[in-house]
């Protein structure tokens, strides 16, 4: 039984690891790059990883999650800024994967995506609302594993794997997109690899789920091998369109174009595989996503939170998650491009992860919250390097996004 | 603020800066043939399902017009500019209608209309690959 609870906290892991975010910059950049920026991903999830499992001992050991101890450790001024910051990005990025659960269903059906999107809102504040915490996460997370099909599809392809390999190995930059486009789109693979809300989700989900001291063990499994492999999912698309689409010049604009590879190699089956997946991914991270904006607006203002007891217990958590889910449907609606409003929220969610990641290892590294489960000085020296690699690539996170015009 | 200013069109007011504008929207005229013509050639494998051949070659009409559209906003700031202007005008054109052809085609069921928007494709294609040489010269 322990040995299952593993395998399905994994398998969630993996499968909530993956957004829209990941599909469409591993997309995009794979038919545009090659696996040249494979890198990128490789570091994003490696940081993923490290801020993932000491937001997650932090909610195991101190019981706290990360917006309690964001409140602490910043005061309540500073705290603010970065509750609004996060609150904005989060609904920027809840506006993405709502818009991208429609288009897949566009893709689906042939009805024009904006039909879908009132459906899908009310869908996602349905589960945010009725269904449990642990269904919602196991429902979906097993659900996303059909993104593996992207797996099958590089070993159905006539896959040149030294080409791979040495691509990613060997990182260049093409001599049509010259370093600003290349360094946009690290950026955005870095961005769709360390976005915000999971963090706070994973460590307020710890909270749901009431990890202990004891919970450790499989809280770290759930991070350090659900977490890179998800990272290696999305290496997979990348390299899926890699193989496929970049010989054949084509540019990824649409998610459909991202399911071109998996046509290609699998056929129909394959495709139902990855719709599925698609589906399953961005509709997680939707819930995910709301229900991070709930957690962090309910611990700042220290109201109830949860999803532990019924709605009518914690009504202003509800309240907010619902009012997130009208706003996020709303700016959908306004008919801008899902794919332009990810590119954009994983790269400003660049600029504004320090802010959430910073405390997080200021209070994992604190022994007066901690005791002896603080960070030690090896996880301190690697997370103190990530924290100086955000800062130096939020900084830079602005120009880039205005000099490339978001990658254009 | 930076979202809604890195959508701005910047002006464009060097031959440099025409050219390059130029090539970005051949280039994303480009990929739009070429996504086209890889949907077909998997719809006509039966590697397709759901809606997503009407899909993808929509699309790839829509991006196609948008670039075209978008470049054609730009006021050419010199003579050479003027003569490149006039030189790819065509080319881009041709290839939105091939792709509206494609899509009024595939959507009527029409077998030997399909078959008669693709090779318009492969035409624009090549016309937008040799205008996209004149841009980058």
């Amino acid at each position: 039984v322990k040995f299952l609870r593993l395998a399905l906290g994994v398998m969630t892991a993996i499968g909530g690891f993956v957004d829209v975010g990941n599909l469409v910059t591993s997309g995009i950049t794979g038919a545009r790059f090659g696996m040249a920026l494979t890198w990128a991903i490789v570091i994003g999830t490696v940081g993923m990883t490290l801020y993932g499992e000491m937001a997650g001992r932090v909610a195991a050991v101190a019981k706290r999650p990360v917006f309690h101890v964001i409140r602490e450790r910043l005061g309540v001024r500073a705290s603010l800024v970065n509750l609004v910051a996060f609150v904005l990005l989060s609904l920027l990025t809840l506006a993405a994967e709502i818009g991208g659960v429609a288009l897949v269903l566009e893709i689906v059906t042939g009805l024009n995506y904006l039909v879908w999107i009132p459906l899908v809102a009310a869908l996602v504040w349905l589960v945010v609302w009725r269904m449990s915490f642990t269904l919602m996460e196991n429902l979906f997370g097993f659900l996303g594993l059909c993104l593996l099909v992207y797996v099958v599809a590089l070993f159905v392809l006539p896959t040149d794997w030294g080409s791979l390999w040495h691509g990613a190995t060997h990182p260049w930059v093409p001599a049509s997109e010259g370093h600003p486009m290349y360094l946009f789109y690290a950026v955005s693979l870095f961005g769709a690899c360390l976005v915000p809300y999971q963090v706070i989700f994973f460590s307020s989900g710890g909270r749901e789920e009431h990890w202990t001291a004891k919970s450790l063990p499989e809280m770290r499994v759930n991070a350090l091998v659900g977490f890179p492999l998800g990272g290696l999912l999305s290496i997979a698309i990348m390299a899926a369109a890699a193989v496929v689409l970049r010989p054949e010049q084509i540019r990824v604009g649409h998610l459909s174009d991202v399911l071109l590879p998996v046509a290609h190699a699998v056929g129909p089956v394959g495709l139902v595989f990855a719709v599925v997946g698609f589906v399953a991914a961005m509709f997680a991270a939707a819930c995910e996503c709301t229900l991070s904006i709930g957690y962090s607006v309910g611990q700042f203002f220290g109201w109830g939170w949860g999803k532990d007891k019924p709605p009518r217990d914690k009504p202003r958590f509800h309240l907010v998650c619902l009012l997130a889910v009208v706003a996020a449907a709303a700016f959908v609606l306004t008919s801008l491009d899902p794919i332009a409003i990810t590119l954009v929220s994983v790269v400003l969610g660049v600029a504004a992860v320090p802010l959430t990641y910073f405390p997080v290892l200021v209070v994992a590294n604190d022994r007066d919250y901690m005791g002896e489960r603080a960070n030690r000085a090896w996880s301190n020296g690697l997370a103190t390097l990530f924290l100086v690699l955000m800062v130096v690539t939020s900084v830079a996170t602005i120009p880039l996004l205005l000099f490339t015009k978001a990658g254009q | 603020m930076a979202a809604v200013l890195a959508a701005c069109a910047g002006p464009t007011v060097t031959d440099g800066g025409y050219r390059a504008k130029t090539a970005g929207a051949l280039q994303n005229i480009s990929s739009a043939l070429s996504t086209a013509k890889f949907t077909m050639r998997l719809e006509h494998d039966r590697q397709m399902a759901f809606a997503l051949t009407d899909t993808s070659i929509s699309q790839a009409e829509s991006d196609a017009s948008s670039a075209q559209s978008s470049w054609a906003t730009r006021q050419p700031p010199s003579d050479a500019a003027l003569k490149l202007h006039d030189a790819v005008q065509q080319p881009m054109q041709d290839a939105v209608s091939a792709l509206q052809d494609l899509r009024i085609a595939y959507r009527n069921g029409d077998a030997q209309g399909i078959a008669k928007a693709l090779d318009e494709i492969d035409k624009a294609s090549d016309e937008v690959d040799k205008a996209s040489q004149e841009a980058s010269s």
